[in-house]
């Protein structure tokens, strides 16, 4: 059973890697705030 | 060769050896002993027992190449029983013994010591003794004595003499036997040889029951001395006693008048879970079960006892099935005794090239007996237990003041136990890990590791591909001044392009602040969609001394990823924060353009060890529940390999 699990887990994981590095995702990238066109967004900063 | 005539009744009388000093009138059993031309009678030889030996007077064989022939016999009564020590004549007239006991032989030969011996009391069972450079381990003390001889024999023997005897085994199925009937002690050293092995020929023609050529298991049946009970002796000639589960008497069932040897009064009347008489096949052979036992022993005042059934097979011989806490276990004594080294935690037992870990050491007694018996059995007899293991195998040793017998057990599913005997009633649910149990995850590790080695190379190449395959383009570069005219104000980039498949985007931003800070909203813009990723940045760096010492925090470079994003023309818009009445501040912002990454990388790895993880983990605990139960409860942390 935690075989089965470990070659599913695993083949997805290979597969999510490779689709990632070929596409640029990154989990570590940086907050990201994606805007609708024409209305570029700004972060609201307080010190 | 020499012949004479008997003094008594005047029959010939040969002597095949010339060592031989001492013969037994065939015809009038006259103890005749040879003196130079005279046989001296010295009286009548007592009666043999009947015993199940299939060998006789006359009895050729084959040693090591060289023929021999039966000329006479001892025999004698130990603990267990009949034991018949057959002197062999070689066809080069050197001599020997054949030592047979409970089916075990032994050939060995009269030898003389190169070291002294120590004195019979001074031995003790289990322990290691130099023979002729080898080491020897005691198995069995005894005083046996002798109830009758035959045929021709090279020492004076006489019915109730006593022969104080050591047997010592070594590795190689070395086999020696110490008699301190004589002093010095003699000492006779050979080997553990199989029945079939001799080539034996002229045996008895006339068989003692049970041995009798494809013969079934002889059931005989009589009344119980003791209560009258009906019992049924199924191994006759290879059993001693027999335990009445109605009245608790332990009967002699080698003596004609069932003599009771003792008795017991038991608190439970335990009901084997295979009933005796039982018939099932294990390891390929049929046997029957014959007897059955429980002993007990005592850990802090806490009482745990265990099941065994003695199983029987005319041609196998005897093996136990043993039961603690449900789990079962195919038991048969050893061919030759282990090697054990070590005490306590690091103690080690090695035996036919597997090293096993000791488990547990304790005092058990027999608490309950039923069934039929090779050895004269009595509830209440102690002994010492020694256990070590390497699941599926465990090694015991039992220990009493005469005796060390070495016993391997293999681990046998109960599900394997109630098919083979075709039991009705349900086997004891398992309780706990056995102590030999196998843990599941041993025989999933090599599958583990290697699925583990193939991910973690695919993963590897995945990311080489990466490392080699990714363009790593500047895109572009261009500096800006921040300061109190550009607040709320937004600066603009010139549009660069970005080509290719959607990738990632580095910003790098450099730079001049010191003790300052800055906060940068950034906002990369489609020009014609006018789609935009906006991200917020804040970098600072302050630096001073303080008490002569030179520090720093912040950083006054930084780092950005933007993931995915698609070809395209773009334009990179800033607005900027800084403190009130701060000096100015340039930043250089570079643009790269997909950039190998290993964030991805060591997300995946860690992925990849999760299941790894959580398999060490639950094998881990297994272990650390098997120990519990030894005399080391925090042990087995080490018992795990890496995957």
């Amino acid at each position: 059973m935690l075989y089965r699990s470990y070659l599913l887990s695993g083949i997805l994981i290979l597969a999510l890697f490779a689709t990632g590095q070929y596409r640029g995702w990154s989990l570590f990238s940086a907050s990201e705030t994606k805007s609708a066109p024409g209305s570029a967004a700004r972060g609201i900063y307080h010190k | 060769m020499k012949t004479a005539n008997c003094p008594s009744c005047g029959a010939t009388i040969t002597f095949q050896s010339v060592v031989s000093i001492l013969t037994v009138c065939d015809y009038c059993k006259s103890t005749l002993i040879r003196h130079d031309l005279e046989l001296e009678n010295i009286g009548k030889m007592a009666e043999l027992l009947p015993d199940p030996s299939p060998i006789q007077l006359g009895t050729e064989g084959v040693y090591r190449k060289t023929r021999f022939t039966v000329v006479g016999r001892i025999q004698l009564r130990y603990g267990q029983g009949i034991w018949n020590e057959w002197y062999l004549l070689f066809e080069n007239q050197r001599s020997g013994w054949l030592g047979e006991t409970l089916g075990n032989y032994a050939v060995t030969a009269l030898i003389q010591p190169s070291e002294p011996l120590p004195p019979f009391a001074e031995l003790r069972a289990g322990q290691n003794l130099a023979l002729k450079g080898r080491a020897f381990q005691v198995t069995h003390i005894e005083t046996a004595r002798c109830i009758a001889g035959e045929g021709e024999l090279p020492i004076r023997v006489g019915p109730g003499y006593d022969a104080p005897v050591v047997d010592l085994q070594a590795a190689g199925q070395v086999f020696a036997t110490l008699d301190y009937s004589e002093d010095p002690p003699l000492v006779f050293l050979g080997e553990q040889v199989r029945f079939d092995d001799l080539k034996l020929s002229r045996l008895r023609e006339v068989m003692p029951v049970g041995w009798e050529p494809d013969a079934g298991i002889q059931a005989q049946s009589f009344q119980c001395p003791g209560c009258g009970s009906s019992l049924s002796i199924r191994a006759k000639g290879h059993t001693e006693t027999l335990a009445c589960g109605t009245c608790g008497s332990i009967i002699d069932i080698t003596d004609d008048n069932f003599r009771i040897l003792s008795r017991f009064n038991a608190r439970i009347k335990h009901q084997p879970a295979i009933p005796l008489g039982s018939r099932g096949p294990l390891a390929e052979v049929e046997y029957e079960v014959i007897g059955y036992l429980r002993r007990t022993m005592r850990v802090e005042g806490i009482e745990y006892d265990w099941s065994e059934h003695l199983l029987f097979h005319r041609e196998q011989g005897f093996r136990w099935l043993v039961e603690y806490n449900g789990h079962w276990s195919l038991v048969q004594t050893t061919i030759e005794p282990p090697l054990a080294t070590g005490y306590g935690a690091a103690g080690r037992a090695h035996y036919q090239d597997r090293q096993y870990r000791h488990f547990q050491t304790c005092q058990a007694e027999v608490s309950y007996v039923l069934g039929e018996f090779y050895w004269r059995v009595r509830v209440g007899e102690p002994c010492e237990i020694r256990d070590y293991i390497a699941p599926p195998w465990q090694l015991s040793l039992e220990l009493t003041p005469k005796e060390a017998v070495w016993s391997q057990a293999e681990y046998i599913e109960p599900e394997t136990i109630q098919t083979a005997f075709q039991l009705d009633e349900p086997l004891p649910t398992r309780i706990g890990i056995g102590a030999n149990q196998p843990s599941p995850y041993e025989a999933q590790r090599p599958k583990f590791r290697r699925l583990f080695w193939l991910f973690l190379g695919l993963l590897a190449l995945g990311q080489l591909a990466t490392l080699i395959l990714s363009v790593d383009r500047k895109v572009h570069q261009q500096t800006f001044v921040f300061n109190a005219d550009t607040k709320d104000k937004t600066l603009d980039s010139e549009p660069f392009a970005l080509s290719g498949r959607p990738s990632n985007l580095v910003i790098k931003t450099q730079s001049n602040l010191n003790n300052n800070w800055i906060y940068l909203d950034l906002a990369l813009i489609e020009r014609d969609s006018g789609v935009s990723h906006a991200i917020g940045r804040e970098l600072s760096y302050y630096a001073g001394v303080d008490d002569g010492e030179r520090w720093s925090e912040g950083n006054a470079s930084d780092e950005a990823v933007l993931p995915a994003i698609p070809a395209g023309l773009y334009s990179l818009s800033i607005e900027a924060e800084l403190p009130p009445g701060a000096p100015t501040v340039t930043c250089t912002f570079t643009i790269l353009r997909d950039v190998p990454s290993w964030a991805n990388f060591f997300l995946a790895l860690l992925g990849l060890l999760i299941v790894p993880i959580i398999f060490r983990w639950r094998a881990w605990a297994f272990e650390r529940a098997r120990w519990a139960e030894s005399d080391y409860s925090t042990a087995g942390k080490d018992s795990d390999d890496d995957d």
